[in-house]
């Protein structure tokens, strides 16, 4: 085994070009972990909302809240299902919503995008309690008052506390801010469900959300509903339903899928180029190792190892690049809802791990071929090179 | 060009690190060609309805609020307005949700009038109007899912409560819209239960620098109503799905750059190692009368053909592969029509060259600028 010392020995003593590969690997892993934290964030906004303990019954066949209905008369026939949990003052623990969608202009795009409005009553914050006003206060029932997600407040223009924005002959009047823990509702705005359904003149609901009281319930209220023929809904959990709706986002996920393949080839094809550099000009050097002694298996590790070295360090680099990212909040569409999706780029620790693993073995894929050239060289001739 | 083969020789020197360096050239620049003919596709798409004289009138509540048909009745009267045609989107897909394509329910005969730009064989046009459960499609949507005319379909719900059944009647052609499935308004009003409300509504004017009074007056009109309009003119439209997207432009942009920042970064490491191997034959070049000017210009066109070959490769390699391949099926529909244009090889070309003298720069000037005794007497 040659010291690791040795290898730190040549990459100082090839400071400029050591640097500008650690740099070069770095740009790359950085584009590639920026990637993989919009990835995240979109994903994390839609999937991680919604409670595997709740059902959600919507219309069957409706891909989306948006064009789902479940009738009042409905909403009555579920409400009186056996198996209901029941909150801590007794009431049971079933949610009507409606969803509306709002085109709201954006502060950098006045064309702006279609956010959100969810039609709720008290028990929805009672299901959902991850879902906490932050600033202002809750909106009255029967009235014309909304509150916003920190997030869309943040992006959309007139929906700070005080402001009123309008459609039709209705106007809304934004009372409060809410924050619901970056799940799908980050990117909403709630507001009193009949009141909502009289501003829009709709007398049906777009879905019921309902907790049961345990699995057998669960399984039981499920089979009800859709056993029923007079109400033709579907039933699943509200966790499957957030995860349904990324099929929307598949752009995404391709998009990613591009980046990572050509950086990957790109991060082996440049340490394999700066490698051969690297072991090139110390021919004669490595040559005498092996007149030394040193096997060539020996002279093979040591360069793979200095190849992952530096490119461990290079994915280090990316990382520390690519942290600024983290902060950056923007929104995209999600073409199975067509409404907005707020979220943040985020870089967590499997996001970090995968991007310096990949550095790591696009180190080792690419230090191969120099590792076994410089094995391989026949020493009476790299000593006799000037 | 009597230095040609003086170049050629140097830029082969070393096979290998030249073939790495056009590699690791060509894979960036087939990677940052396509994201460039990602962006041209969107905005072709974007621009596709820039040359017609259709505006289009939406709720402005949000896409998926309907507008009543009395609105259409209206618009009708307006002077200017040649002809109206509603449009609903449908939204349903193919057996599996994968095979997601653009699919509508449209006045059909509104398609001579409003769509006239929409390419259908009279023969087929007829059936296509006899029949209410008929549907006229793409030709390229007919290759993409083996549909033949006379073909029965049914197509899965996603929006609306029923599953279209249909009988394909005919097909046509148009030059931007190449992935669109039309069937009767008819059909739809009876499997909703007759609301009479409808997503979209078209609008052909006779003069084309109406267009912006017309959209005004339209949304002005309804403007206090229950269902106010937001009427756009059909680029305008297009473009609004494209801004719902997000920032690609300035994503695809950075992503580009930072990909070519790299390259720059690695192909100066192997320049400057190959400019430092032969300090001595530059300094015997000089010796024998070689201009320091004509040194460093052999060696930075040496630099600037390795870039450029890279580049070359990459891009035009791109180029070929989506010629030969079609990217509408590898992507399920996402990019229709995908091809890389003209405009972007020469931006990558260009671009390749950039590299090479950028990358090459410093090292062709520091190998050119060196004395020739010091490098007679460095070993290298």
């Amino acid at each position: 085994m040659i010291p690791l010392k040795y290898n730190i020995g040549n990459l100082t003593a090839r400071r400029v070009s050591t640097l500008m590969t650690i740099l070069g690997i770095g740009v790359v892993i950085a584009v590639m972990i920026s990637m993989m934290a919009l990835q995240n964030g979109v994903h994390s906004a839609v999937v991680s909302s919604g409670s595997k303990d709740n059902l959600m019954v919507m219309r069957e066949g409706a891909a989306a809240e948006l064009s789902s209905w479940v009738t009042k008369d409905a909403f009555r026939i579920i409400r009186a299902l056996p198996g209901i949990a029941k909150d801590s003052s007794g009431a049971p623990m079933i949610s009507p919503e409606l969803v509306i969608i709002f085109k709201i202009p954006k502060k950098d795009d006045p064309k702006g995008s279609n956010v959100l409005m969810r039609g709720v009553t008290a028990m929805a914050f009672t299901m959902r309690p991850y879902v906490k006003l932050v600033e202002g206060r809750m909106f009255k029932p029967g009235l014309n008052e909304v509150i916003v997600a920190r997030r869309i407040r943040d992006r959309f223009v007139n929906t700070a506390i005080g402001d009123t924005f309008q459609f039709g002959a209705q106007k809304y009047n934004v009372v409060g801010v809410f924050d619901a823990q970056a799940t799908a509702f980050d990117s909403e705005m709630w507001c009193d469900a009949d009141f909502l359904g009289q501003a829009r003149k709709r007398d049906a609901y777009s879905s019921v959300i309902v907790r049961p009281i345990d699995r057998g319930a669960f399984e039981s209220i499920k089979a009800a509903i859709k056993g029923d023929n007079r109400l033709k809904l579907d039933v699943k959990s509200e966790y499957q339903y957030y995860a349904d709706q990324t099929t929307g986002l598949a752009g995404i996920v391709i998009l990613v899928a591009i980046v990572t393949f050509f950086m990957t080839i790109g991060a082996i094809l440049g340490t394999m180029n700066t490698m051969f550099s690297a072991i090139a000009s110390r021919g004669r050097e490595l040559a005498t190792m092996r007149a030394l002694g040193f096997k060539r298996r020996t002279i093979l590790l040591s360069v793979i190892v200095e190849s992952a070295f530096v490119s461990l360090l290079g994915g280090l680099a990316g990382l520390l690049l690519a942290l600024p990212v983290n902060a950056i909040s923007t929104g995209t569409t999600n073409f199975e809802t067509f409404s907005e999706v707020a979220f943040n780029f985020r870089v967590d620790g499997p996001v970090a791990i995968t991007g310096i693993l990949i550095a790591l073995i696009a180190g080792i894929i690419g230090g191969m071929l120099p590792a076994i050239s410089a094995a391989r060289m026949p020493i009476t001739k790299a000593l006799r090179e000037i | 060009m009597k230095f040609a083969k003086l170049i050629r020789r140097n830029l082969f020197r070393n096979k290998l690190r030249a073939i790495l360096t056009m590699l690791l050239l060509a894979v960036i620049f087939f990677f940052v060609a396509t994201l460039l003919a990602i962006l041209d596709n969107f905005e072709e798409f974007s621009n596709s309805g820039a040359g017609s004289n259709r505006i289009v009138v939406q709720s402005a509540i949000s896409l998926a609020t309907l507008l009543p048909y009395s609105h259409e009745q209206k618009i009708r009267q307006l002077p200017g307005v040649v002809d109206t045609g509603k449009l609903q989107w449908i939204g349903a897909y193919y057996k599996e949700k994968s095979n997601f394509f653009a699919n509508f329910a449209i006045d059909g005969e509104k398609m001579a009038t409003v769509w006239d730009d929409y390419k259908i064989d009279p023969k087929q046009r007829a059936a296509f109007l006899a029949d209410r459960r008929g549907a006229l499609v793409a030709e390229a949507l007919m290759k993409r899912f083996g549909w033949k005319v006379g073909d029965r379909i049914t197509l899965k719900r996603q929006i609306f409560a029923f599953d279209p059944e249909l009988t394909i009647r005919g097909t046509f052609v148009h030059p931007v819209d190449t992935g669109s499935l039309f069937f009767p308004m008819e059909y739809f009003e009876h499997a909703i239960g007759d609301r009479s409300e409808v997503g979209t509504i078209w609008v052909k004017l006779k003069d084309p620098k109406q267009m912006a009074a017309i959209s005004q007056q339209i949304d002005a009109m309804f403007k206090n109503s229950d269902y106010p309009t937001e009427t756009f003119t059909e680029k305008e439209f297009q473009q609004n799905f494209m801004s719902m997207m997000g920032n690609v432009k300035l994503l695809f942009t950075a992503v580009s750059s930072c990909a070519i920042f790299m390259v720059i970064l690695l192909a100066a490491i192997t320049m400057s190692m190959s400019a430092r191997e032969r300090v001595t034959e530059i300094a015997v070049l000089k010796a024998i009368g070689f201009e320091q000017r004509l040194v460093l210009a052999l060696m930075l066109t040496e630099f600037i053909t390795l870039t450029i070959i890279g580049g070359a490769l990459g891009c035009f390699g791109a180029h070929y592969l989506y010629a030969f391949v079609d990217m509408g099926k590898v992507t399920q529909g996402f990019l229709q029509n995908f091809g890389i244009h003209a405009k972007t090889l020469l931006i990558c070309m260009i671009t390749s060259a950039g590299v090479g003298l950028i990358a090459g720069g410093l090292p062709a000037l520091r190998a050119s600028n060196l004395r020739v005794v010091d490098g007679l007497r460095r070993v290298v």
